[in-house]
């Protein structure tokens, strides 16, 4: 078994860090297309009821200077943040109907991380 | 008791239509008069300086409708210039990468080399040049001004109007408006539309009830404004813009709700905001339950100014048919990890609510371009898209 990656207070979410941990908006994008909402809704409900307390051991850090392991836990609430909105919303899919072509969009670099 | 929320209305509205014909519109051959009488003569956005913060920094676009590749950079001297992407010795194009920070560029051809103020600088093996004047073949300049960090260019040779001229008012009503702010999206899409339907999607609130349903149900409205009308509506020469009203009752989805309490507010959610600290231009009627603004920037851009947030969304033309859409977002500068999850979470939302707005846009181009619809019908909340044709109507010197 691999050597745990997250800070130890959420070694449940261990799980969760190979395939959610993702380092771009263009990666969580495919990934939320890429999976259905029966396999999103698993992580959704982990890392809903442990957002609150992500984000509060999170601002003990700046962005800049975040250690190894919280920059993971950093990489799997940016997923979260961008892949809830399906289950948020209680959609039916982990896309609306008639929505335009996820496919169309491209992604540029931004200044900001993350 | 319900009541209605009164829009506040400004400007010349005597000239504008509210039915448009629209199919003539939409030909080929309309559409490179445009080019001709609009793009090539108006003050387009084509970028942001937030993106050019060092000396040397630099970034390669394009003006699709003119068929123009352009250099934008921050020189040695600290100034914005926009440069044709062309060499001047046989007019290679310059620079192949995205952006970069450099104090000189080398065409790769024959290593001409230009400073980033633009002056030719070296010229490989000049002495079999005859005639040569390195003084008269810089790269070639395209007027260009930078307002409130947006960067407008004017490819006329001497262009008609100032900036300040062709904004008018609304020139001195954003001074920092986006300050202190750093881009945190830049996403493009090619949707088979024209251009004109494409920037008219953005430019008008009475649509968000409907097409919105399923990203941002409940974020603008409320009981007493049933149909989300706008509280305030201007139109001028080259612009146009409205205030959004949120809903005071908006109930934040799960995630959305925690991400906020960490952090500030952003779309859908729309905190009460000290509104002294505003500039004039920014939700002008000062109008409690203020979402966002839209300022529709004649012909071809949209900004979006927010309290914690703004947009650029500029639809650039390819063809009479297709259309490529670039928005760009901006957010507060921060550090802080649960303000950077929290703007992540906000974008996303608007990349959502964009998908819905697409999705209309390519099924009635193809409507109207079948010569079904005699007429597009205007109501007063989408005056925007009444100034719009009328400011084009301008330009073309047509009655419309």
């Amino acid at each position: 078994m691999s050597k745990n990656q997250l800070p130890h207070e959420f070694s449940d979410l261990e799980v969760w860090v190979q395939d959610w941990a993702l380092t771009s908006e263009a990666a969580r994008y495919q990934k939320l297309h890429t999976v259905t909402l029966e396999q999103l809704k698993p992580f959704y409900d982990a890392m809903l009821s442990q957002i609150d307390s992500v984000l509060t051991y999170l601002d003990q850090y700046t962005i800049s200077k975040l250690p190894a392991d919280a920059l993971i836990l950093y990489n799997l609430a940016m997923t979260f943040a961008e892949t809830a909105h399906p289950l948020d919303l209680n959609w039916k899919d982990v896309d609306f109907p008639d929505a335009y072509p996820w496919q169309g969009f491209e992604f540029r670099t931004v200044s900001a991380t993350g | 008791m319900t009541e209605e929320c009164i829009t506040i209305f400004k400007g010349d509205t005597s000239r504008l239509k509210n039915r448009i014909p629209m199919v003539d519109r939409l030909s080929k051959e309309f559409y490179e008069q445009e080019v001709k009488d609009i793009f090539a003569k108006s003050w387009l956005i084509i970028g942001d300086s937030k993106e050019l913060a060092n000396k040397g920094d630099y970034f390669v676009t394009d003006v699709p409708p003119l068929k123009a590749s352009l250099i934008v950079a921050r020189g040695e001297d600290d100034k914005v210039r926009v440069f044709r992407n062309i060499c001047r010795h046989r007019g290679d194009k310059l620079i192949h990468d995205a952006s970069g920070c450099a104090k000189f560029f080398t065409c790769k051809f024959h290593a001409w080399n230009y400073s980033n103020t633009g002056k030719l600088v070296g010229v490989t093996d000049q002495g079999q040049f005859k005639d040569l004047s390195k003084e008269n073949l810089g790269l070639i300049e395209i007027h260009s001004e930078v307002w409130e960090d947006i960067i407008f260019v004017n490819f006329q040779e001497q262009p008609e109007q100032t900036l300040k001229e062709w904004l008018g008012d609304i020139y001195n009503q954003y001074t920092g408006f986006s300050a202190n702010r750093v881009k945190v999206a830049d996403h493009r899409v090619v949707v088979n539309t024209n251009w004109n339907l494409a920037v008219n999607a953005f430019c008008e609130g009475y649509h968000n009830l409907f097409i919105h349903k399923n990203t941002v149900p409940d974020y603008q409205g409320s009981p007493t404004n049933p149909h989300r009308h706008r509280p305030y509506l201007e139109v001028g020469e080259h612009f146009g813009r409205y205030s959004a009203p949120g809903n005071p009752n908006h109930k934040p989805t799960p995630a959305e709700g925690i991400f906020y309490q960490h952090s500030r507010p952003m779309f859908p959610s729309f905190a009460h905001f000290d509104m002294d600290a505003l500039p004039i231009g920014v939700n002008p009627s000062r109008f409690k339950q203020w979402a966002f603004d839209i300022v529709h920037l004649f012909p071809n851009t949209v900004i979006g100014p927010q309290a914690n947030t703004n947009s650029i969304m500029m639809f650039w033309p390819i063809s009479h048919e297709k259309t490529d859409i670039r928005v760009m977002r901006f957010s507060y500068k921060t550090d802080k990890p649960s303000d950077r999850i929290a703007q992540a979470h906000s974008l996303v939302r608007n990349r959502e609510v964009l998908r819905e707005d697409l999705a209309t846009m390519e099924t009635q181009f193809q409507s109207i371009i079948s010569n079904g619809l005699p007429f597009m019908h205007l109501s007063e909340q989408e005056q925007l898209l009444q100034n719009h044709y009328r400011a084009a109507d301008d330009m073309l010197k047509r009655e419309g």
